[in-house]
């Protein structure tokens, strides 16, 4: 696949104040879904300024189709590649959704007859195309992120940049907007995403990026579990005591072992190969095996423990 | 610069005029009563001025200064209600983000948010000096036996002295709704720069008189005041501090 976004060395900061990003690193692919993960004031915003062109960086650069989004002879050809949903839809409120639509679709060059195909399919999948003609001041906070989605991808870029598109909304709005989101992948359009629900971004993204002001991880979803987390496989036993540590602790593979009424957890390095020697150990203890099912952890898991080890970092004065 | 983003804009802007009513009424009301104060002013000099001669249109005219003076007003207020409306309903409706994300220039943006209000404000001054001329001429007909205006020194308060307003309104506007919070905030200030500015030129026009020399004076002073606001609002116009202090 090859990189739509390149960010190297991208810092900045408001006037004299600290850094609001400082020395980013990452490229992403054409047609993933990316997730930028972080605290608040963590820089996901600025971090998605930067990649809209909306702000020029401090110091590093951003490319998008090999273009630095600080390149002002290049102005069309970003903005065209790059569709952005800001934090606020952002709508002009004493208008209707169409004019709204309209302006923004002119700005970028397309004719009235393409506005009008583009807004009827892209409203239409929102069921919003019967009330393009209403003020948007009537419209509900999802019906007003919807048409800002729509907004974002009227001038169908190549490259959607979403700061916290489903925060706030209704859980059918969000599966709605969930659903546009993985169609528009399907399509072959890369998205990029800053958001606090770690459930969205675990679902949703290939690839997620936790920032802390740096860049603290960058991997799939289920490699920076993997990463964070040794597997762990929990037994319930029928007739489960503590004195089952003991048998489990003998065996040689198993790196840590807790007994809590009526479950047994045991860590390995390799569960696959190791996990029938622990049955046949704890049958031939005498316990009776209820099942037995893997521990899974969390992309809020492996989130909380980042930021908590950022955060012991530089209390330790580490970087 | 693409002229058609720029007319986007504007076009965009006025729309959102059109359905801000409270705006539209104190637009249409301040122009009628300084039409009307012209108008009953002419109706005055006319009634006072029995004769003069062949000089009975100077006379009459030279009575008349400070109404079609009091038109003046109207481009620089106009633009200064207008312009600010526009800029801070772009910080209140946080419309300013998906505006950058779209492919303007500094400049598309900055000639955009100033022609939108210069152009209502022009028109509509033009067209209060224009039914000031209309109204005077009816007026001053059966006393004259012809038309009292346009004179040349009307035509040019209406020209080049309201235009020079204008455009000193507006520029002025835009730099000080840039960094204001609230369209009240942006208004009185906007108002504490340009109207000692335009008193200053109707005391200039009363003290000028019919010399020319003096009318040179008076043009070149606003001529260069109008430069000096635009070439700060060109310079001060960046999306990077923008973006940040517009929020």
């Amino acid at each position: 696949m090859t990189d739509v976004i390149t960010a190297t060395g991208l810092s900045r900061a408001y006037g004299r104040g600290p850094l609001a990003v400082d020395g980013l690193d990452f490229s992403i692919r054409r047609g993933e879904i990316f997730a930028l993960l972080g605290p608040n004031g963590a820089g996901k915003t600025t971090t998605i300024r930067l990649i809209a062109g909306l702000i020029d960086p401090t110091a590093g650069r951003v490319l998008v189709n090999g273009i630095p989004t600080t390149d002002r002879s290049h102005l069309q050809q970003i903005h065209d590649a790059v569709g952005v949903l800001p934090e606020v839809p952002g709508h002009y409120e004493s208008l209707s959704a169409y004019r709204n639509l309209r302006f923004h679709g002119r700005l970028h060059g397309l004719s009235d007859g393409q506005i009008h195909d583009r807004a009827r399919e892209l409203l239409g999948a929102f069921d919003l195309w019967e009330r393009r003609d209403e003020r948007v001041a009537t419209f509900s906070k999802g019906m007003k992120q919807k048409v800002a989605l729509v907004r974002a991808m009227l001038h169908a870029p190549s490259c959607l940049v979403l700061d916290e598109p489903i925060s706030g909304l209704d859980p059918q709005a969000a599966k709605t907007v969930r659903d546009f989101l993985i169609e528009q992948r399907r399509r072959g359009t890369t998205i990029v995403l800053s958001t606090h629900n770690l459930d969205d971004a675990d679902r949703l993204s290939d690839r997620v990026a936790v920032i802390q002001t740096r860049l603290l991880a960058l991997d799939t979803p289920s490699a920076l579990k993997g990463r964070l987390f040794q597997r762990s496989v929990a037994v319930r036993l029928q007739n489960g005591n503590p004195a089952v540590l003991e048998v489990a602790r003998r065996l040689p593979f198993v790196l840590h072992a807790t007994w809590e009424e009526p479950r047994l957890q045991v860590r390995l390095d390799h569960p696959d190969e190791d996990m029938p020697t622990v049955i046949e150990a704890l049958v031939r203890a005498g316990y009776r095996i209820q099942y037995v099912e893997p521990v899974s952890h969390s992309l809020e898991d492996a989130y909380l423990r980042l930021i908590q080890e950022r955060g012991a970092s530089a209390t330790d004065g580490g970087p | 610069m693409r002229y058609d983003r720029v007319r986007e804009i504007v076009l965009k802007d006025l729309s959102e005029l059109r359905a801000n009513r409270s705006t539209l009424i104190s637009l249409v009301i301040f122009p009628v009563f300084l039409l009307f104060s012209a108008i009953v002013q002419v109706q005055a000099a006319v009634a006072a001025t029995t004769s003069g001669g062949a000089d009975l249109r100077d006379a009459i005219l030279g009575h008349t200064v400070l109404a079609s003076s009091l038109l003046m007003f109207i481009a620089p207020l106009i633009s200064v209600v207008v312009g600010s409306t526009g800029i801070i309903l772009e910080k209140t409706n946080r419309s300013l983000e998906p505006l950058l994300a779209d492919p303007i220039s500094d400049s598309e943006l900055l000639w955009g948010k100033a022609l939108a209000p210069l152009i209502p404000a022009l028109a509509t001054g033009y067209v209060a000096f224009v039914v000031l001329f209309v109204a005077g001429d009816v007026i001053a007909w059966r006393t004259l036996g012809g038309p009292l205006y346009p004179g040349i020194f009307a035509l040019y308060q209406m020209l080049v002295l309201m235009t020079l307003l204008a455009l000193i309104g507006t520029f002025s506007t835009v730099i000080i709704s840039s960094r204001a919070k609230d369209i009240r905030g942006a208004q009185q200030i906007s108002m504490l720069v340009v109207l000692p500015v335009v008193a200053a030129a109707i005391v200039g026009v009363a003290l000028a008189g019919t010399n020319v020399g003096l009318i040179g004076i008076l043009t070149v002073a606003l001529g260069l005041i109008a430069w000096l606001v635009v070439r700060i609002a060109i310079r001060r116009f960046h999306r990077e501090s923008i973006l940040v202090n517009w929020q």
